[in-house]
């Protein structure tokens, strides 16, 4: 039910013109609705879980946390840090799956505190605790889908889902998946 | 409540309301274990899945990884490694079957996306260990077990696991889901339970009271009117049988108690009527005639009825006198009004009269003076035609003056016309003369000619010719004078002709005029003669006409004085008018003391 009302809000985001043009709503909402659940799927992998679990275990400081989402902000790809997070079973979990569905256009794995666990594409910051995709979806416990947008040049329309990680029924972390609506045409 | 039921029909209601209440509970309960047996399905549904993917994953997770360990540490032959690797993949594709057939539409395409591009890397995986075992690839076999077991299978196990993950997180929301739909049905249901038992016992507890009351309201009735309470009612409403029982004591105790009523009401309708009569008539003393007895039917009736004819005449007569009064003061106010104005007229007129009377006067004296005129007209009349006739005799001697003048004039014109022809004469000898002169002089000079040519011998020749020509010079010039002197005679001349002619026209002239004044003279002396006939008339008619004069004045002055008398028998009839509207005005203060009904 909850789903249902976010999605249809995310998609009365969409600009009329796009949607009548491309993708009805209809259409719009049974792909959210199967990639949703793809998400949801990732989100219970246990290698994913076993991470983000291994991550909590380390319980961050704030300062450790802003130090290290300065430094992702400054460097460049061949970041340690980055470089680390993208390797893994995990990592390779998430990078199969969006490698896999071209509909995807990247993934991120964050831990209670809004720190990257993983990341495969969507690099952009280090710590989401300000994003409103971690803080709705972690606070919640529900599936959280952001306002629809549209790329002027490619003439695409994507979003973010984003979906708790649950270990025994409580949310430790959040999984964030890019999902580009415009490549289902 | 129920007063329209009766005792049998609420019975009824009550069981029915009853049997609603147990049957609504009934249905809650059966939609209860309906749900109940729903979510077991679910929830059996969640399980065999969750175990189906357990048989599906398992052979990939320990069996395969232990067939290649074995193989690679040799405690498996080759031989032996084909055997099992066989029964590790029927076992899964058994199992896969199995799964996959289990699932409806939706899980089924679910399970395309998440699972089945891994479940192809498990084949190719198998494919390539049933290579290597076939070709007994010892190096082929330790890289496939460092670098292609572990992703190759990773990905479907831990898939897998999600699903089953997935599946568990499904039965517990089934749970949780049918634990609160159980709990929320079980509260309906109590609810329901006691608010049946609430609305049954309200309802038996309001049907026994809607029994109960009236019978105590009809024993508590008896009990009042054997008490003495005669006035004392059931007043039940409804068609229940106890309402119709109340009903007909009701109506038992009324019929007796009818008889009663009559009489005490009539008394009381008798004292009414004394007592309005009494006030009436104390009313009347305060001559106050507004007041209306209402007539009753008992004995009072005759006697109020009189009396309010009494007051409706009386009222009637006062009204009446009122209203002449009224009329009178009015009529008496318009006669007043009217009076004044006569009054007003009568004073204008007396006015005018008195200055016609002096315009009389002075017309009389007026006509005396016009008189005394024409007298002295006609005396100057009588001087004016003596005047005339010697005027007339004047001109007729003037005439004959101008005829002899006349006729002098014409002598004298005709002896200087002859001097003009006797000047013209003296011109023609002039005109002669005048050429002997001119001969002579053209002779002298041919004569000077010929003397010069002849020399010295006709110089004395020369001297005469000279002499010759100097006495033609002068008689050259003499005739020339002549000649101016008698054209000056002839012009003169003609100048007192043209005077003659121009005096004998104002002769002519003066002569017509004198004879035209000569017959005015004679229309003149007529026309005198008829002036002063006239002015004769004029001044008898004039004398009888002061004497006409004389007696309007009279005239004038006798309305004078009879205006004057109707001036004062005005002024008595006004007095008389005012003391008129003062009586009607105490006539209707009078009758105002009287209070009257209207009209």
């Amino acid at each position: 039910m909850l789903r249902n009302t976010i999605i249809a809000i995310a998609i009365m985001t969409l600009p009329p013109a796009v949607s009548a043009a491309r993708l009805s709503d209809q259409q719009i909402t049974q792909m959210l609705q199967d990639k949703i659940r793809v998400v949801q799927h990732m989100a219970l992998n246990p290698l994913l879980v076993k991470a983000v679990r291994r991550q909590n275990a380390q319980s961050l400081d704030d300062a450790t946390i802003a130090q290290r989402d300065r430094e992702w902000q400054s460097s460049g790809d061949d970041d340690p840090l980055k470089r680390s997070l993208q390797s893994g079973d995990h990592a390779a979990v998430m990078r199969r799956f969006v490698e896999q569905d071209p509909a995807l256009s990247g993934a991120l794995l964050a831990d209670n505190r809004g720190a990257n666990v993983a990341t495969y594409r969507l690099v952009d910051d280090y710590w989401q605790g300000d994003e409103a995709e971690w803080e709705r979806a972690y606070n919640e416990g529900q599936v959280y889908v952001s306002p629809i947008q549209l790329d002027e040049k490619t003439g695409t329309v994507s979003t973010y889902v984003a979906a708790p990680v649950l270990d025994r029924s409580k949310t430790i972390g959040v999984l964030l998946v890019g999902v580009n609506l415009g490549a289902f045409r | 409540m129920f007063a329209n039921l009766k005792i049998g029909q609420r019975i009824i209601s009550l069981i029915v309301i009853q049997a609603i209440i147990l049957l609504f509970v009934g249905l809650i309960s059966i939609y209860g274990l309906r749900t109940g047996t729903e979510s077991t399905l679910e929830l059996d549904k969640a399980v065999n899945a969750s175990a189906r993917l357990n048989y599906v994953m398992e052979p990939i997770r320990t069996d395969f990884p232990e067939l290649v360990n074995d193989l690679s540490k040799g405690t498996l032959g080759w031989q032996d490694a084909v055997t099992k690797l066989d029964l590790v993949e029927s076992d899964f594709e058994d199992n896969w079957n199995i799964f996959i057939d289990s699932l409806s539409a939706v899980d089924l395409e679910f399970a395309g996306h998440v699972l089945t591009p891994y479940r192809e890397d498990i084949k190719q995986a198998v494919t390539r260990l049933r290579a290597i075992i076939d070709t007994q690839d010892d190096a082929g076999l330790q890289t496939f077990v460092s670098h292609e077991v572990k992703p190759a299978t990773m990905m479907f196990v831990s898939n897998v696991q999600a699903s089953i993950a997935e599946q568990d997180l499904r039965s517990n929301n089934i749970l949780v889901e049918s634990q609160r739909r159980e709990k929320s049905i079980l509260i309906i249901t109590i609810v329901a339970f006691i608010a049946g038992i609430f609305v049954s016992s309200v309802l038996g507890i309001l049907i026994y009271q809607s029994i109960a009351a009236p019978i105590g309201v009809i024993s508590e009735t008896v009990r009042k009117v054997s008490g003495g309470d005669i006035s004392a009612r059931a007043g039940l409403v409804g068609h229940d049988e106890l309402s119709s029982l109340g009903r007909t004591l009701d109506e038992l105790l009324s019929d007796k108690m009818a008889t009663l009523d009559q009489s005490a009401r009539e008394n009381r309708i008798l004292n009414d009527s004394i007592i309005n009569l009494l006030r009436a008539v104390s009313l009347l003393s305060q001559r106050d005639l507004t007041i209306y007895l209402p007539v009753t039917e008992d004995v009072t009736g005759p006697l109020a009825d009189a009396i309010n004819k009494l007051t409706r005449d009386t009222s009637a007569v006062l009204t009446k006198v009122t209203d002449v009064a009224e009329r009178v003061g009015l009529a008496s106010e318009q006669v007043d009004s009217k009076a004044n104005f006569v009054k007003s007229v009568a004073m204008t007129q007396q006015q005018d009269l008195a200055k016609t009377a002096q315009e009389l006067a002075q017309a009389s004296v007026e006509l005396n003076n016009i008189v005394a005129a024409a007298n002295n007209c006609n005396r100057i009349a009588g001087q004016a035609d003596k005047s005339t006739q010697t005027a007339a005799s004047t001109v007729t001697d003037t005439l004959r003056g101008m005829n002899t003048i006349r006729e002098t004039i014409n002598e004298a014109g005709k002896r200087i016309k002859r001097l003009g022809e006797r000047s013209q004469e003296i011109g023609t000898v002039v005109d002669l003369i005048k050429d002997v002169a001119e001969r002579t002089h053209v002779l002298a000079l041919n004569s000077s000619v010929q003397a010069a040519a002849a020399g010295e011998a006709g110089r004395g020749f020369a001297v005469i010719a000279e002499e010759v020509q100097r006495l033609a010079e002068n008689a050259k010039r003499a005739t020339a004078e002549i000649s101016s002197l008698v054209k000056n005679i002839q012009i003169e001349t003609n100048d007192t002709m043209t005077t003659m002619d121009r005096t004998i026209g104002y002769v002519v002239e003066g002569s017509r005029l004198a004879e035209t004044a000569g017959q005015q003279m004679q229309e003149t002396q007529q026309i005198t003669g008829t002036l002063v006939a006239a002015v004769r008339e004029i001044a008898a008619n004039t004398e009888k006409q002061a004497g006409i004069s004389s007696q309007l004045q009279e005239r004038a002055q006798s309305i004078n004085r009879s205006t004057q008398d109707t001036t004062r028998e005005l002024d008595e009839q006004l007095d008389q008018t005012r003391s008129l509207t003062d009586f009607c005005k105490q006539l209707i203060s009078s009758v105002k003391i009287f209070k009257l009904q209207p009209a």
